[in-house]
């Protein structure tokens, strides 16, 4: 499993970034495939990057980052190293989703304190509620030992 | 040596439940006992509470186990279940359970039986031969068999396919368009997820059909960012599918041109509207366009675009291959074919039950899915998304068709289905309805903007009892100034699910006054 962040010093996202925009350059509407693609190499968009990006497609930083904040997904600090996306939605809810997501957040909060989570509207596990998503892996009939037994598997992973 | 085939589906809905966790371990055990397997990786069966349902092909046909975990495995194998014996997770054949076989399986039908990838398994299973037939026909035709079809959107507003591409068939732009809407946010909905997963060609066959009908040369597919294995399936069938020429320069060498791009969305509700999904294709905050114009004159980039959900285009294939009298004899009414319910929340058996229009929720609720899942009674079902009215058991006789829908004030959307059992406080969903509303408008018309935030505000003032009978008023003209004033269906429906839990519920909003 991939680490949701990776941590590079600051002169290797420049770089990164320039071989980003080059791949995208040709696209329709790229904003959106840039953005992605930095935040799935880096984890978050920083925003020191914006600037530049909006040079590269001759926008202004400011609709730059107004495009940033509008989307949830996207982010510019770092989320954990064990980041999960808890569903909040109606089919969730009706099986007792809400109960489930206090009792993962105290798991959470008593072994992976750095964990984040956040709340997500649908993963298209609606028959098989609870759902989340950890380190964009799919958990479906969420319950704490579940979760534990999925986050203790991405830690051997990351060895 | 004997090589047996063994299907472990790659669906979300599997692989949230340790799918790819099964495949190492039963190819070694399977080695210890001198047996060579072929393991494939298809799509979804649709029989959700079996996840991961396990195939193993036999002589007799494929036979299911599950739900099957890493703990079951040494027991299947002792079993024999490599030859299909008998074990406590056996489903019998797969195509025999009732479930599977009392459903009407057109966009469907080859969705967990082939291997979603191999591009021959599609074309063994009846793919490309829509295509085929449209490669035949001059724009004109293609879109009359279409309409003629009385296919209907599948997203939820129900606008006739046929006659949308018609208008841009015959716009003037330089450049059209072909966008399928994949930004199913819908809570309760997975069709499309299933249908990206499991059968990935059938969307791009759709696709490239529609742009020999409207004379477009590119589409777009705009996937939601929470579908990741959608994407990534999507991405490596259109690699495929451009190696076998069906995509590129030169379709299978008829000189027409189609190329597909995947979009991925970045978590917002709001771009499902395809005049939001527009601009957030362009690169912009997904905030929504006035109509008109509409997107068939100016759509992406101000040209003129399809913009399709995804099993409205998969359905295509099948209208172009079997004729149009074909798909129009299935459904009821003016709801012509099948839709891919969708049965989600508090129910036994989730999954999804291709049908033809006209099937009751009762039918769904029951012989399909068994009821709800917790033992308790079922109280209220939403059907059709988020922005969907609650219906209370007397209206689950009601045929499922867009028309005898509308009547009751409620809309068949999507197809999907939220079971909610008894320990449900409608007057808490009815918050919800408010709050996610708030929580997903884009901010650009005040009604939904402002509205949804005092809608919350209101209804918390209501199940705390505070001046209960002002407030039911104000909630109720607030609802009528949402539903008249929203420029989108999100302001403007949201109110549906608001307006029928007070009405079908009332004794929810009122308990805790009595309480007081």
């Amino acid at each position: 499993m991939q680490p949701a962040t990776l941590h590079e010093p600051r002169h290797t996202h420049s770089q990164l970034l320039n071989k980003i925009l080059e791949e995208h350059q040709n696209k329709e509407g790229n904003l959106l495939p840039i953005l992605h693609a930095v935040q799935d190499q880096l984890g978050y968009i920083p925003e020191d990057l914006i600037a530049p990006i909006a040079q590269a497609i001759n926008r202004s930083s400011a609709e730059i980052f107004g495009v940033i904040s509008f989307y949830k997904h996207f982010r510019t600090q770092a989320c954990g190293d064990i980041h999960i996306e808890f569903c909040q939605a109606e089919a969730c809810q009706a099986r007792g989703s809400k109960k489930v997501e206090q009792e993962v957040k105290h798991l959470l909060n008593a072994h992976w304190p750095d964990a984040t989570v956040e709340p997500v509207y649908c993963l298209g596990l609606c028959a098989q509620g609870p759902a989340a998503m950890i380190n964009q892996q799919p958990l479906a009939r969420v319950t704490p030992s579940r979760i534990k037994a999925k986050i203790e598997g991405v830690v051997t992973c990351k060895g | 040596m004997q090589r047996i085939k063994i299907y472990i589906p790659m669906d979300s809905a599997a692989v949230a439940m340790g799918a790819n966790e099964l495949v190492a371990p039963i190819q070694e055990m399977a080695l210890t006992q001198n047996i060579n397997v072929e393991i494939i990786r298809n799509g979804s069966r649709g029989l959700l509470w079996l996840e991961p349902l396990v195939e193993i092909e036999t002589p007799q046909g494929r036979i299911g186990y599950g739900p099957v975990t890493l703990e079951d495995l040494p027991d299947l194998f002792n079993a024999g279940w490599l030859s299909g014996q008998a074990h406590p997770l056996s489903q019998g054949i797969t195509d025999d359970i009732p479930y599977l076989k009392n459903q009407e399986r057109l966009t469907f039908k080859r969705v967990g039986i082939i291997d979603p990838l191999n591009i021959q398994d599609y074309t063994n299973h009846g793919g490309w031969q829509g295509l085929l037939k449209a490669l035949t026909l001059n724009d004109e035709a293609i879109t009359n068999m279409v309409t003629q079809s009385g296919l209907r959107g599948r997203g939820g507003a129900a606008f006739p396919t046929g006659i949308k591409w018609n208008t841009v068939r015959q716009a003037q732009g330089q450049q059209k368009y072909i966008v399928a809407n994949a930004d199913e946010g819908d809570s309760g909905t997975f069709s499309d997820r299933m249908l990206m997963e499991g059968d990935p060609f059938s969307l791009i066959e759709g696709m490239i059909i529609a742009g020999l009908a409207v004379n477009a040369s590119k589409g777009y597919i705009y996937v939601r960012s929470e579908y990741p294995i959608a994407i990534e399936t999507l991405q490596k069938a259109i690699t495929i599918a451009t190696e076998h020429r069906y995509l590129g320069s030169s379709i299978l060498g008829s000189g027409r041109s189609f190329e597909l791009e995947v979009r991925k969305g970045a978590g917002a509700y709001i771009c499902g509207e395809e005049t939001a999904l527009l601009e957030s294709l362009e690169g912009k905050r997904g905030v929504i366009r006035y109509k008109p114009p509409l997107p068939a004159i100016k759509g992406f980039m101000g040209m003129p675009t399809v913009v399709n959900n995804v099993v409205s285009l998969a359905t295509v294939p099948v209208i172009l291959a079997n004729g149009a009298d074909f798909y129009k004899n299935f459904g009821s009414g003016k709801s012509y074919g099948t839709l891919a319910f969708q049965l989600a929340g508090n129910i036994k058996h989730g999954g999804l039950v291709e049908k033809s229009f006209g099937v009751s929720l009762k039918e769904l609720l029951y012989d399909y899915g068994g009821g709800s899942e917790d033992g308790l009674a079922l109280k209220a079902v939403q059907v059709g998304g988020p922005l969907g009215a609650y219906l209370s058991e007397k209206e689950w006789d009601i045929p499922l068709d867009y028309e005898a829908y509308s009547q009751i004030g409620a809309m068949v959307g999507h197809g999907g289905i939220v079971a909610f059992s008894e320990n449900t406080d409608m007057a808490e969903m009815a918050e919800y309805a408010m709050a996610f509303c708030a929580h997903e408008s884009c901010g650009k018309c005040t009604p939904c903007r402002i509205g949804s935030k005092r809608g919350v505000e209101t209804i918390v003032k209501i199940r705390q009892g505070i001046q209960t009978q002002e407030n039911m008023v104000l909630l109720e003209e607030l609802c009528d100034t949402m539903i008249a004033g929203s420029l989108c269906a999100l302001g403007g429906m949201a109110p549906y699910p608001v307006m029928s839990a007070i009405n079908k519920y009332p004794q929810d909003f009122i308990k805790e006054k009595v309480q007081l």
